[in-house]
């Protein structure tokens, strides 16, 4: 009995000591420091020194959708302090003007590090940036998203691109390609295309003066008539046309040329993700296709791409190189009738100079309203 | 085999009057801390109540059951409501199992049990996240943004054989447990849940004599949760917004992803020793004590399948019974249980450990039963209990500790002259006092007030809760047993944040045992 009062004795004492000290935890915060260098001479030929400053460096958390930015400083350092633990995909972007002879000459250098971990004390990184060509024709607007249900449901037959004229002199649409590019091309040589239409004409049948738009529907027809919320996009220069699965065609409106057409009954953009390039190429069926039937075309002859997507934290599913589009836009749920537009730089005289950082993250901004055959802005 | 008659009063003795405490689970039921880690795994990770199965035991005592021939049915319904609740338990639920157990003894040597049940409940206003149990200390939970209903559907069954390898000495035994059920939730996105649980327990029973017998039993448990919410099930013109929450922080917030998949496994083996000690130190001694050992993955669905963390479990545990004999109509029954439980959560990406749980419990008590009628007892008790409850989100520097007592006085009894007619009422109050909560806070906003913060308020309420139960039971001559089990409680928090809250908790049992007429 005695052993057993002792057991419960000791019990007894340990109810009563039954707590603990506490003390504040430690958060597992950092601060991450990104190197912006250009081994490439270009920047060394400019500033002397291959550290580049005023770079506009931006850091995006994969997981916790946090973006911030900063700017290199002389050194070409950028700094982010205490920023959280996690796989970053991080860009950078800076555009160098030039006035000479008074003539403004423009580049911009491009970087981009995918899925990048930064955790433990502190995290150091650095970013090779490569200057880039910067378009003429450029896609100005894409609407992808389709349209909300007014009656129809997951409408998304008034899909267009809208092309516009960024330079100073008058242009030719004569045999561009308008691509998508599927998985994989990021990593290739080649895009990889499910579908790919070109502009008819010999040469040069289809100009575009400087500050102009042309537009590019999957069905130039007034959708409003079905669907209330949609566009009326009759007054479109072209259109996509799949004779073979009967497709609507407006004879009043250019056909664009098919080129490739894996599947679907017309070229339909993806309303959550896909990418859309402009391509100028000689023979567009001389680089073959992939084991999907997927046609490829040389990345060297891009005009112009646009890389979207609906959750914008997914960089790592980006479909174009930073060479061609190091940022991404969109961000939009499916329909709901949005659409992704490339923003005004700066004007020259009343025209509009079309923002091309070859970076959709800066470049575009979304519209509520889409708006084609203008600028959100502008006069329409 | 059925030998050891001393030894088997004894423990009938020592079960009566723990029958009087416990016949609804009377102690430590709604104000014990999240994390309670004595739970067997059926109980503390599915939910699944375990009183008709024998997931917590020892499968090779069966050979020394009281009843080695007996079916059972029964019918339990519980009940619970009330705004005095954690973030991501349901307003009300409402809970049916409905079961068929029975024993059979198919030789001098071997002894079968089973069990078949049917479950079904209905969660309303379930905020949020679509793990069936979140208050396991999984920090890695998958939500979205609608409160609604949930239904659940599911059957369970248990299988045992026990096997004396040598008769009247060494008895070994098997048990093999699996549920499968579906949950849907109504509200759109209609996100649908499925359980495949398994689990595998073997123990060995050793009698070394009248006097002492000891077990080993390992579980080993296998569960697997996905949840699913498809694009089939989205409305037009509604995108759902789904949350990734992981430990204390702001959840991770998912716009424009038209489905969601989530893969909760977890496996974990549990070790119990127990022993019973007859006409030593005391008329009865019963202990037991153990350690559990789990680990779970958490992993994305989908085209894209991404880890979203680990998570790790440890947790010890003991329970003791001491039957003192104080006078020939009054014995003592002391009691003390404790347990410990230690969870790490690592991050998905790097090898770091970003989450830290802990719970602590210690508890003891006292219970006098007099017999004032050969078929009548009263049972007055009293029994006090520290714990703690911690945990820091170690990725954004934030700790939650609850430090708190809970004191509870009881009293129940049998009442007599009833016939064939038996009935234990009992009455009992419980109060949990908080001692000197800590939280260090490194976050505002919405979500983290609607969750870390809301459970934190929660956890750091005094409560009350007054609980009435009794007992009603018939035995007929031809061998067959009705008992009525019910229990009301009403919990309360008494201090100034809350005090306008409570929630009620209402279970009622039906049960129809059918015994040999030899019995």
């Amino acid at each position: 009995m005695r052993t057993l009062i002792g057991l419960l004795a000791g019990i007894s004492l340990l109810l009563c000591t039954c707590s603990e000290t506490i003390e504040a935890p430690q958060s597992m915060r950092l601060d991450l420091t990104v190197t912006v260098m250009d081994t490439t001479g270009f920047s060394e030929e400019i500033s002397g020194s291959q550290m580049i400053d005023s770079v506009a460096v931006f850091v995006n958390s994969i997981s916790f959708q946090l973006f911030f930015e900063a700017l290199s400083n002389t050194g070409g350092l950028a700094l982010f302090p205490e920023i959280l633990p996690d796989v970053y995909n991080i860009s950078a972007t800076r555009r160098i003007v030039q006035i000479q002879d008074g003539v403004r000459l423009e580049k911009v250098m491009n970087g981009q590090l995918q899925n990048v971990e930064v955790y433990g004390e502190a995290a150091f990184v650095t970013i090779y940036m490569e200057p880039t060509v910067l378009g003429q024709l450029l896609i100005s607007e894409i609407y992808y998203n389709g349209s909300p249900a007014d009656p129809i449901p997951y409408y998304f037959h008034d899909q267009f691109t809208e092309i516009y004229n960024n330079s100073d002199s008058t242009l030719y649409l004569d045999s561009l390609i308008i691509a998508d590019a599927a998985h994989g091309s990021y990593e290739d040589d080649f895009t990889h295309s499910v579908h790919a239409y070109m502009f008819p004409g010999s040469g040069k049948d289809y100009p575009l003066a400087p500050g102009e738009f042309v537009i590019v529907a999957q069905d130039a027809t007034n959708h409003a008539e079905y669907n209330k919320s949609s566009l009326d996009l009759s007054g479109a220069d072209f259109e996509y046309y799949v004779k073979s699965t009967g497709d609507v065609d407006n004879p009043e409106v250019t056909n664009m040329i098919q080129l490739h057409h894996k599947y679907g009954v017309d070229f339909l953009y993806s309303v959550m993700s896909d990418a859309i390039v402009l391509v100028k190429v000689k023979d567009p069926y001389a680089y073959g296709y992939d084991t999907f039937n997927e046609i490829l075309l040389p990345k060297s002859a891009i005009l112009d791409g646009v890389d979207y997507r609906d959750n914008l934290t997914e960089v790592e599913y980006k479909r174009l190189d930073p060479s061609i589009d190091a940022g991404m836009t969109g961000g939009i749920d499916m329909y709901k009738g949005k659409s992704v537009e490339r923003r005004i730089d700066f004007y020259k005289g009343s025209r509009p100079i079309l923002m091309d950082n070859n970076n959709s993250s800066i470049d575009f901004q979304v519209l509520n309203t889409p708006t084609p055959g203008w600028i959100s802005g502008t006069e329409e | 085999m059925m030998s050891t008659t001393a030894f088997r009063k004894s423990v009938s003795l020592l079960r009566k009057s723990v029958v009087l405490l416990l016949a609804a689970g009377g102690l430590l039921c709604a104000t014990e801390i999240p994390g309670y880690a004595a739970r067997n795994p059926v109980d503390y990770y599915l939910g699944i109540p375990t009183s008709e199965l024998r997931a917590d035991g020892n499968p090779a005592w069966l050979m020394h059951s009281e009843y080695p021939n007996h079916l059972r049915y029964a019918v339990d319904y519980v009940n619970q409501s009330g705004s005095l609740k954690l973030p991501f338990e349901p307003q009300r639920l409402s809970q049916s199992i409905a079961s068929v157990s029975g024993n059979k003894m198919i030789s001098q040597r071997g002894v079968f049990a089973g069990n078949f049940s049917y479950r079904n409940y209905l969660l309303s206003d379930k905020m949020w996240v679509h793990n069936g149990a979140p208050y396991t200390g999984n920090p890695f939970l998958l939500a979205d943004s609608s409160v609604g209903d949930v239904s659940l559907n599911g059957l369970f069954w248990e299988l045992n054989y026990a096997h004396a390898l040598i008769p009247e000495k060494l008895d070994w035994g098997v048990s093999v447990f699996y549920n499968v059920d579906e949950s849907v939730k109504q509200t759109f996105p209609k996100p649908i849940v499925h359980n495949r649980d398994l689990t595998l327990s073997s123990g060995l029973g050793y009698t070394f004599s009248s006097r002492i017998r000891t077990g080993l039993t390992l579980n080993y448990f296998d569960f697997q949760e996905i949840m699913k919410t498809g694009k089939y099930s989205l409305d037009q013109d509604k995108t759902p917004v789904f949350f990734k929450i992981r430990g204390l922080d702001n959840p991770i917030i998912l716009h424009g992803v038209t489905s969601e998949e989530r893969l909760l496994a977890l496996q974990g083996v549990r070790l119990t020793l127990d022993a019973t000690l007859n006409q030593i130190l005391a008329r009865l001694i019963r202990v037991s004590a153990g350690m559990e050992s789990a680990r779970a993955y958490n992993e994305d669905g989908g085209s894209y399948p991404i880890a979203q963390g680990d998570w790790f479990i440890q947790k010890y545990f003991y329970k003791l019974d001491i039957l003192l004999p104080v006078h020939p109509k009054l014995g003592l029954d002391i009691h003390s249980t404790g347990n410990l439980n230690q969870q790490q959560g690592d991050h998905p990406d790097f090898n770091a450990e970003i989450y830290e749980f802990r719970t602590q419990m210690l508890g003891g008590g006292f219970d006098l039963v007099y017999q004032f009628a050969p078929d009548g007892s009263v049972s007055p008790g009293w029994h006090f209990t520290s714990q703690t409850y911690k945990r820091i989100d170690k990725f954004n520097g934030i700790l939650q500790y609850v430090p708190s007592s809970i004191l509870g006085y009881h009293i129940t009894s049998s009442l007599p002259g009833l016939g064939r007619l038996s009935a234990v009422l009992g009455v009992g109050l419980e109060t949990l006092t908080i001692g000197d909560p800590e939280t260090f806070l490194a976050l505002n906003g919405f979500y983290y007030d609607a969750i870390s913060k809301a459970e934190a308020e929660y956890l750091a309420a005094d409560k009350s809760e007054l609980w009435l139960q009794a007992t009603l039971t018939w035995k007929s001559a031809a061998g067959t047993h009705y008992a009525l089990e019910s229990r009301w409680s009403r919990i309360q928090a008494t201090g100034a944040d809350l005090s306008d809250k409570d929630r009620n908790f209402l279970s009622l049992k039906l049960t129809i045992d059918q015994f040999p007429t030899s019995h």
